[in-house]
């Protein structure tokens, strides 16, 4: 594990509303360890989520170079960066994003079933679902497994999104706000669980606006006029 | 795998999704009902069509007619294999009185039962319905007991009808059934006197040969010939009232004062067989000259037959080929210097064809038919005769022309065909609306589920896999709406005269006016073929209206897609 899991430096980012051209993201440059846990403080509209989506293959930085686990981003083709965002990389929303249609299970299932066909998924669906069944255990969801999201707290629907992002056991865990739309009592616990994760080996990168929330990481970073620091 | 789950799980979840399945089954029901009534009845009119010529029809290039028909249609089939039967007929027009009753009609000379291989001229008789020997002297009895079971249908919807309440009850049709049920009892009458008669010749017979069988010197010639003229005064009176076979005629039903259909599709006739029937019509066999007097023969009334084709049963009457040829004077010319010796052979109008099985396909009977006019030509230029005209002016020799039954019945089939085709484009006009609807809903749909295509993409899902989602979502809507759609419109169509029968009893309106039709009942056959179209054209459909909005959904951008509120 020489390689480092992401090598960002002077990321730009900027938007065109009209006329105005809104240069949110003004070289940035990060690098990240594998067993990190990266927090990044900014004010709300300091380009955080910008920042997430370009780190999460989501999206593109206009200049800058952006080495994920070894991939060059500007050499990736749509198909290698869908399939690292399906494999690679977890996603954690503040509104949860999870699909009202489908219960929790198969919510928390939605990533495998992207990453196989529907041959290979044949082979897959048991081990796939003893999976999710597992970390909606750990993640106390046991008896949630069946309803939809809409019957659930905040705290339980966002727990339900970090088993989603885990399925696919992916090398890098992305928070934006993970805790913003949450209660402080139920913000903490969240927290608490991605520490535990964390302890566990996997590596983290959250954005948040909250200082205290950012207790829990191993670095802290700030980020604003569109810069870290 | 998760494109096919979403879309399945979309389509059970979203409820708007629904009503695009609803206007895809209502449209699909919609032009599979029609499409199959129209099919239905193109079907019936083919089927009588052909069951009314044969498979290919020689028709005469002129009012002269064909000659030679016989030594022709032997000519034919040895030059066609094909071939499996050929009649000659003889067609004029005429007035026909029954009674008071004076109609014009078309005057069929056939030869029976010899026609029978030609043309399915047997469907649907009074009184040799299904017959294999269909003829113009069927057995008396059953000409009775046909029309004693026809009293008693009389009586039975006289019955039904007298019970109903007053306000519902039908006085007109009362009255009608009562004058059929004097005038068919006047001609059952008939038929009994007939067979009494019929008898006493029998019985006289036999006295005679019990005379004739006595010793010489006992027997009686007196009384031998006394009873001899018994039975001639009694045959001639027969012939009189029950004509023999050469003047009797079968009427098509349908002609207008013989025969009405009650509302609920049974047939009531005034006239059944013994009544008699007196025709006029102008000889034309040896051309048209101000010196044509009129014929006129009374006939018989035997039976009556259908086609199923109004407007041949409400115009047509068939009567004996040898009678009618005499009647128009078709008959063979004999040289002014020699009685004996035919100078112009005896004619008809036209020769109906029946070939082979493997043969009766549309594209197989041209084929045929070509022979057919091949085997004219030859034949004409062998004997003049066959072809030749009795213009006042000139010998002209115009050979016959040969027609398959769709050509020649074009246009009565292609009336429907168009009728058919403007209805079946009026509906898929409106179908359009289906594809409008899917797409509309799609649209809403695709927007309200931006948030998820964000988590798709997130997750990994391409662009592509988007697309399909909603895609296979649009099939989907499409597949159900068309599998309740047939379901819906398959049964409908069966059941059509169930239901048109439920809808006349609650609204008192009949739709489908048994009286006017012809046909009994509105033709509720689906044909798979039609179907399967339908299915995958609904399919198509619901794809063209989710196109767009797929390939929006496609095309968003997944971080615009989260970012969306
Ligand atoms: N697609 C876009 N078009 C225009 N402006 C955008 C777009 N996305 C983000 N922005 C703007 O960029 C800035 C940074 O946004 P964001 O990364 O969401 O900030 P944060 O997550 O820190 O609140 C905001 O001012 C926002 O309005
Ligand atoms: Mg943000």
């Amino acid at each position: 594990m020489s390689k480092r899991m992401l090598d960002a430096s002077g990321l730009h980012k900027s938007y065109r509303m009209g006329r105005v051209n809104l240069h949110v993201l003004r070289g940035v440059s990060l690098s990240v360890e594998h067993g990190e846990f990266v927090a990044v403080i900014g004010a709300s509209g300091s380009g955080k989520s910008t920042l997430l989506h370009i780190l999460g293959l989501l999206d593109k930085s206009d200049k800058g170079q952006f080495i994920l686990d070894g991939n060059d981003a500007a050499k990736l083709s749509s198909r290698r960066r869908n399939r690292i965002r399906c494999q690679d990389v977890g996603f954690i929303f503040q509104f949860y994003h999870l699909l009202g249609e489908l219960n929790v299970l198969e919510n928390v299932m939605i990533p495998a079933k992207v990453n196989y066909s529907t041959i290979g998924w044949i082979g897959q669906r048991r081990q796939a679902k003893t999976q999710a069944i597992e970390l909606l255990e750990r993640l106390g969801l046991k008896d949630r497994l069946k309803h939809r999201p809409g019957e659930l707290s905040g705290g339980e629907r966002q727990r339900v999104a970090i088993a989603r992002a885990l399925i696919n056991k992916p090398k890098i865990l992305l928070a934006d706000e993970p805790t913003g739309n949450l209660d402080s009592k139920t913000g903490l616990q969240i927290m608490k669980l991605l520490k535990t994760f964390n302890d566990a080996g996997q590596t983290i990168v959250m954005v948040t606006h909250d200082q205290d929330l950012a207790a829990a990481a191993t670095r802290i970073i700030h980020l604003r006029d569109g810069r870290l620091k | 795998m998760y494109k096919l789950f979403l879309c399945l799980r979309y389509l059970r979840r979203r409820y708007l999704a629904l009503v695009a399945v609803v206007a895809v089954a209502l449209c699909v029901m919609m032009v599979l009902i029609v499409v199959s009534i129209f099919d239905g009845f193109l079907s019936k009119v083919e089927y009588a069509a052909r069951g009314l010529c044969g498979d290919i029809v020689v028709d005469a290039s002129s009012i002269s007619g064909i000659g030679l028909y016989d030594e022709f249609i032997v000519y034919l089939k040895d030059e066609a294999p094909e071939v499996k039967a050929a009649t000659p007929v003889i067609y004029t027009y005429g007035l026909l009185r029954v009674g008071h009753q004076t109609n014009t009609v078309q005057i069929c000379g056939i030869r029976l039962p010899e026609r029978l291989a030609v043309t399915q001229f047997q469907r649907d008789m009074f009184v040799q319905d299904g017959w294999k020997n269909t003829s113009f002297d069927p057995p008396l009895e059953r000409l009775i007991s046909r029309t004693e079971k026809h009293m008693e249908l009389i009586k039975s919807i006289s019955l039904r009808e007298s019970s109903k309440p007053d306000d519902k009850r039908d006085e007109h049709l009362l009255d009608k059934l009562y004058i059929a049920d004097i005038n068919v009892a006047g001609q059952r009458e008939m038929l009994i006197q007939v067979s009494l008669r019929r008898r006493d010749i029998e019985t006289i017979r036999r006295e005679i040969v019990a005379e004739q069988a006595k010793p010489a010197d006992r027997r009686d010639d007196d009384t031998i010939r006394k009873l001899t003229e018994q039975i001639e005064e009694v045959a001639k009176r027969l012939d009189r009232d029950f004509r023999p076979p050469e003047k009797r005629i079968i009427l098509g039903l349908g002609l207008s004062g013989m025969s009405f259909r009650t509302p609920d599709g049974e047939t009531v006739r005034r006239v059944t067989p013994g009544r008699r029937a007196v025709l006029t019509l102008l000889p034309l066999g040896r051309g048209l000259s101000i010196t044509n007097t009129p014929s006129t023969a009374t006939f018989t009334v035997i039976d009556d037959a259908r086609t199923d084709l109004y407007i041949i049963d409400s115009n047509t009457v068939y009567v004996p080929f040898k009678t009618l040829q005499e009647l128009t004077e078709m008959g063979p010319g004999y040289s002014a210097d020699n009685p004996t010796q035919i100078a112009t052979p005896a004619r008809c109008s036209q020769i109906q064809i029946k070939v082979k099985a493997p043969y009766a396909s549309d594209s197989e009977l041209i084929k045929v038919r070509k022979k057919v006019n091949t085997a004219i030509k030859k034949f004409t230029e062998a004997h003049p005769s066959f072809a030749q005209s009795f213009s006042s002016f000139a010998e002209i020799i115009i050979p016959p022309d040969a027609q398959t039954w769709r050509e020649k019945q074009a246009k009565y089939i292609g009336i429907i065909q168009k009728q058919r085709a403007v209805v079946t484009i009026m509906f898929g006009v409106i179908s359009l609306v289906s594809v409008l609807m899917v797409f509309a809903i799609f649209h809403m749909i695709v927007t309200q589920k931006i948030r998820d295509i964000g988590v798709v993409r997130a997750v990994g899902g391409s662009a592509g896999g988007v697309m399909q989602i909603f895609l296979g979502f649009g099939a989907a809507t499409a597949l159900l709406g068309s599998a309740i759609g047939l379901t819906g419109g398959y049964f409908f169509v069966r059941n059509i005269n169930e239901i048109e029968d439920w809808m006349s009893n609650w609204f008192g309106v009949r739709v489908y006016d048994r009286e006017v039709y012809l046909f009994d009942k509105i033709p509720n056959t689906v044909e798979p073929m039609t179907m399967l179209w339908l299915a995958v054209g609904a399919i198509v459909a619901g794809l063209i209206g989710v196109l767009l909005p797929a390939i929006k959904a496609g095309r968003m951008q997944p971080v615009e897609a989260l970012r969306y509120e």
